[in-house]
């Protein structure tokens, strides 16, 4: 597989993403990752591939390709839909594409993010393990950067090119892809944040009970949320301390953030609440002005929930290699 | 209160706090549970994140449950884990005694912020570049940014609140005070500190055996460099 970039539209962000790179975080160096995992995740295992293979995360505009040298790859995500040759390509599905295929990413209304994966992975060179880019720190991925025009992606195996296009009439079948309805508010299920008991009981009903709207201000590093009247403190400042993707940070004068994929080790605003793994991903594909209703469970259903969650990608991983015939 | 305290972050991390203030004693309880945790990863473990205050765990909570399926909430386990370490904790051996000499730049087009700082505090430009580098500083902990250090204490004659206005773009090796605190900016990147001089030094280089320059414990001091 090889793919080179033929243009990148207006306000398109393409960077090379795995599942992170957890064990650096002594380091002051962002987890990083998919913002998406679990669309990361599907466009691997439509592949055959282990989740965490590096794929190219897509979002804010349109790419353009064109492949090089074929090979089979899969798109997943609600933020982008797969053209081949000027041709849709329905979702969530392998394809084959020969040599001199046009491909093209089209942004979606379902979503902020899409994920393209290629049979064996993308090439890359690993920092602290991972594929994945950092951008603030100019980290990883492709030459610490995002994709411009004229770039070029390499699978990691060398594998046969199809002579014609073939997409595989299975699926994984997802509810992504239409519109999102931004007033009926997105169910997040969170923890307590350690400072949670800071707030009073009814600033703490008032964050469960009133519906809160995802603000314009969405970065790879946080998500705001407008609410900063329910939630504003003058609590005496936090000493640093960890933080993580999901973590919600309340400043005392501003928008409370969801931290993603690329907070900061460190933190020094009170934590109310922690967004649920499972759920986080809704989070980064809710567009602005999404409502969203926190619902407080307790660490048990959200463990309990992770571990169901990754046995379940664990067979659904297993299932189509027996499919594809390679277990 | 009783410390240590321990919270749950989220599914995968834990914090322990060791106490309220910022204080040698809680900075030293910090730095010795890092240190055996270091020693002795459980089975799992990812990263530590030491703090002033507080040492946040990560950990992998599949790994934790492949192991041992009966053993229940995996964030629940490694607190049993943690605290059961807490309570046998040696006091921290000796800090290493490594002091690394930071050649700076300080002031005119290196240290943006040093006039409006010498105004503010009363003084003379040249008397916070002598009371910055007479300093003997110790690196408190590593965030914020890939080789972002913390360090202190700041002597309390410059002492500053943060800025207002986030400055949108300092540059990379910026050397920046507030509260009782200096810090380096390894990276060009947005500042909250009252930037005062530059150095050349590189603080993180992810393909270096030691990626960061500096590290929790280490003595610092900072050397003026002629302009």
């Amino acid at each position: 597989m090889k793919l080179r970039i033929l243009s990148t539209g207006p306000g398109l962000l393409a960077t090379l993403q795995d599942l992170g790179r957890p064990q650096a975080r002594g380091f002051g160096v962002p987890l990083s990752g998919a913002m998406d995992t679990h669309s990361h995740i599907l466009a691997n295992l439509l592949l055959g591939n282990a989740p965490e293979m590096a794929t190219l995360e897509c979002t804010g505009g349109k790419l353009d390709a064109i492949v090089e040298k074929g090979g089979h790859l899969a798109l997943s995500g609600a933020g982008g839909a797969l053209f081949v040759d000027g041709r849709s390509v329905p979702p969530e599905r392998t394809i084959g594409v020969p040599d001199g295929t046009l491909l093209t990413i089209q942004p979606m209304p379902g979503g902020n993010f899409s994920y393209l994966a290629a049979a064996g992975g993308w090439k890359f060179a690993p920092v602290f393990g991972s594929a994945s880019t950092y951008l603030a720190g100019g980290v990883g991925g492709y030459e610490g950067r995002a994709l411009e025009k004229g770039d070029v992606l390499h699978g990691a195996l060398e594998l046969d090119s199809p002579s014609k296009m073939e997409v595989a009439s299975w699926f994984f079948r997802t509810d992504g892809h239409s519109a999102p309805r931004l007033d009926t508010p997105l169910d997040i299920s969170v923890l307590e944040g350690p400072e949670w008991s800071w707030w009073p009981v009814a600033q703490q009903q008032a964050f469960l009970n009133n519906a809160a709207r995802v603000s314009k201000d969405r970065s790879r590093q946080a998500v705001r949320i407008e609410g900063r009247a329910a939630l504003g403190h003058n609590f005496a400042e936090l000493h640093s301390t960890g933080v993580c993707p999901g973590t919600i940070q309340v400043p005392p004068d501003d928008d409370p953030a969801i931290l993603m994929a690329d907070a900061q080790t460190t933190g020094g605003f009170p934590r109310i609440a922690q967004v649920i793994a499972v759920d986080l991903p809704k989070i980064a594909q809710a567009k602005t002005g999404q409502l969203l209703r926190f619902r407080m469970v307790d660490l048990a259903e959200a463990s309990q929930k992770l571990i169901e969650y990754e046995l379940g990608l664990e067979r659904l991983g297993t299932a189509v290699r027996y499919r594809s015939g390679s277990a | 209160m009783f410390f240590p305290t321990y919270s749950i972050l989220s599914e995968s991390a834990v914090c322990v706090t060791f106490g309220e203030k910022p204080e040698e004693a809680v900075w030293q309880r910090v730095q010795a549970l890092d240190a055996r945790l270091q020693e002795q990863p459980f089975p799992g473990l990812l990263a530590t994140v030491p703090a002033f205050v507080t040492l946040t765990v990560h950990f992998d909570p599949m790994k934790i449950f492949r192991r041992q399926p009966a053993v229940g909430i995996p964030a629940a386990a490694v607190l049993r884990e943690l605290k059961n370490l807490s309570a046998t904790l040696a006091p921290l051996a000796d800090l290493p005694e490594t002091l690394l000499q930071i050649p700076v730049r300080y002031g005119g087009a290196f240290g943006a912020d040093l006039p409006e700082v010498a105004e503010r505090l009363q003084m003379r430009e040249a008397e916070v570049i002598q009371l910055h580098s007479e300093t003997l500083f110790r690196v408190l902990m590593i965030g914020f940014a890939p080789g972002f250090p913390y360090l202190g204490m700041l002597p309390a004659e410059l002492e500053l609140p943060r800025k207002k206005t986030i400055s949108r773009k300092v540059p990379a090796g910026s050397v920046a005070i507030a509260g009782n605190m200096t810090c380096i900016y390894p990276n060009e990147s947005p500042a909250g500190w009252h930037v005062i001089g530059q150095t050349e030094l590189k603080l993180f280089d992810a393909f270096a055996p030691e990626p960061c320059l500096l590290s929790a414990g280490m003595q610092v001091r900072f050397i003026p460099q002629k302009i």
